[in-house]
């Protein structure tokens, strides 16, 4: 794993606005940034990244089940009490998934650390699956990368492929988001087209206008019934929302299923590292309120993270380690529960630290996206860095 | 293991434009008549008694299935005016009797479209007839008040939004006063205080 320096396309902020990749540029910063770009080998790829991926899933699946035996597990994953039967139940009827994305830490050597399960409402997309995709083809044809040079990006095909998997054709499908927000639209949009690609007839509501019927289905902002909604909206608060009350009773299919609410949850972090202790792939995580002795040495010498179970953007995340000690803003989320991970500091590219996002589509890992931030938090100033596979001798 | 990505398929298309089905307002709009009579039919150019009186029947029947339904003359009224309010006679012989609907006033004229050289908008999906009822103010409107023109109209602009199937209402709970579908239930963003308020995004 290597940064490398390379040249801007010259073309980019044309073709940025062309393909109506309107946050290409956010917060005054550069968002997309194709200055330097990160190269691993195809061993890298396979061995250090996609297999732990699929992995770690197999074992998110194990966990879920583990955590629906346990009331005082969903207790501490504040799964609220009333909604547990539905949250269980989409779970007994096998709901099938769609997507999510594990974020690690990994320095080009020894194993990958999960920091966390993005396995609810992942964004960075159409950044990851289309316009790292085309900045790739634009390079090979331009000569900024050597021939041969890959790219782990199968994003697109196979999220068209799960979709027919596990939605009909034919299906009118609606997709929602908040309103307002171009980078969630633009993941929604994404999952749109691939929706299409596999037959089935995409509808798009902002999340504020969705109604619910006097027959208490949810419909859409033409009054239309909502059969299958995909919602980029997370479960921890669809479940505390006015309409928790009609989840169950609506008769609508929701993609993601409700169970995926006890995987994009910090919550799951220390459910993992009891259940598959010294993982590999795992940091030490605990609940902070009932950290054992032995793992208090190991964070009082190597540090520790605290993160609560719900937050966006690294709000809410503090670093206390050995010379360092970093809170982000502690925003709305500070009031929840807290877990606390064993620190594992991020690897330094000329003064940016990558975190590298693992795209799954069901259970297979198909891509990977980068972001990397000068902070050791990754918050809303990161960027989006394209990637490349050296071509094997 | 080989990974040959570079077969993958061109890149896909862009944000912002028409992944989605497009919505009604973005779609074509286009001139359909209105008439209150099979007379006021008969006299479009290019009708015949025939075709006015299918179209007429076909609205007669879609009225007794979509046509609002109240439990209360009154509260019928309230909406519709004074003395535009009948009984079901769908529900009174099952020893009903206390529904109420609107009379049928008048037609929007999707079947003629055809007719007038309404384009690609004429198509077998829009060439229907919809019945429309009195509102206040000397206008009337669709079963869902989506399309709404003065009770004098003889055309109107309208998108094939206009022509959707409306709800049916026959057999279900008259709609009242207290029934009002509600909206807003989603986007509170409990976890975060309100996040949505403020513009921010629920990714990860």
């Amino acid at each position: 794993m290597q940064k490398i320096t390379l040249p801007e396309r010259p073309d980019l902020k044309d073709q940025a606005e062309a393909a109506g990749f309107s946050f290409h540029t956010m917060h005054g910063e550069p968002y997309w940034d194709e200055t330097s770009a990160y190269g691993f080998s195809l061993t890298q790829i396979e061995q250090d990244l996609e297999a732990p991926a699929e992995e770690l899933h197999a074992m998110c699946l194990e966990a879920v089940g583990y955590i629906l035996r346990s009331e005082p597990l969903l207790e501490r994953l504040q799964i609220p009490a009333k909604h547990r039967d539905f949250v269980a139940k989409s779970w007994r009827n096998q709901e099938p998934e769609l997507y999510g994305r594990f974020d690690l830490a990994y320095s080009g050597e020894g194993p990958a650390k999960l920091l966390e399960y993005n396995a609810d409402t992942p964004t960075s997309l159409f950044e990851a699956a289309s316009f790292q995709w085309k900045w790739l083809e634009d390079m090979l044809e331009r000569g900024g990368l050597p021939e041969g040079a890959d790219q782990f990006n199968g994003l697109h095909e196979a999220l068209v492929a799960r979709f027919a998997e596990i939605v009909e054709p034919g299906t009118q499908m609606h997709f929602t988001s908040v309103a307002g927000n171009p980078e969630d639209y633009g993941t929604v949009e994404t999952l749109a087209w691939m929706a299409n690609e596999a037959g089935i007839v995409p509808h798009y509501t902002e999340l504020d206008k969705i109604g619910l019927t006097e027959e208490g289905q949810f419909a859409d902002n033409e009054s239309r019934v909502i059969g299958t909604l995909f919602k980029l909206y997370p479960w921890e608060d669809l479940l505390r929302d006015d309409f928790a009350a009609h989840l169950a009773t609506s008769g609508c299919r929701f993609v993601e299923p409700a169970w995926k609410a006890l995987l994009s949850n910090k919550g799951l972090l220390p459910v993992l590292w009891e259940m598959f202790p010294d993982h590999p792939n795992l940091l030490p995580a605990f609940f902070a309120d009932e950290i054992p002795e032995a793992a208090q040495k190991l964070f009082a010498e190597q540090g520790f993270v605290e993160k609560p179970l719900f937050s966006r953007e690294g709000e809410g995340i503090r670093i206390h380690a050995p010379g360092l000690a970093l809170a982000a803003d502690f925003g709305p989320y500070d009031a929840h529960p807290k877990i606390r991970q064993a620190y594992q500091p991020l690897p330094v590219f000329d003064g940016f630290r990558p975190v590298i996002g693992l795209w799954m589509a069901g259970g297979s890992c198909c891509a990977m996206g980068i972001r990397e931030d000068q902070s050791p938090i990754t918050g809303n100033l990161s960027r989006f860095k394209p990637h490349f596979i050296w071509p094997t001798a | 293991m080989k990974r040959n990505r570079l077969t993958r398929p061109a890149t896909i298309g862009l944000i912002g434009l028409t992944a989605f089905t497009l919505a009604a307002c973005q779609e074509e709009v286009m001139d359909v008549p209105v008439i209150r009579s099979a007379a006021e039919c008969t006299a479009l150019p290019g009708a015949t008694p025939a075709e006015c009186e299918a179209a007429i029947q076909q609205a007669e029947a879609e009225h007794q299935q979509t046509a609002p339904r109240y439990d209360a003359k009154e509260v019928c009224e309230a909406t519709h005016g004074v003395g535009n309010c009948e009984a079901d006679q769908a529900s009174a012989g099952s020893g009903g009797g206390s529904i109420f609907m609107p009379i049928l006033m008048g037609y929007l004229m999707g079947s003629m479209m055809s007719k007038l050289g309404g384009g690609a908008a004429a198509a077998p999906a829009n060439a229907r007839s919809v019945p429309m009822y009195p509102g206040a103010g000397g206008t009337m409107s669709t079963a869902d008040g989506s399309t709404k023109v003065s009770q004098g109209a003889s055309t109107t602009k309208v998108g094939p939004q206009a022509f959707k199937a409306q709800p049916t209402t026959m057999g279900k709970a008259p709609m009242s006063n207290s029934t009002v579908r509600s909206t807003g239930g989603f986007g509170n963003s409990a976890t975060s205080g309100g996040r949505s308020a403020t513009g921010g995004g629920f990714g990860g």
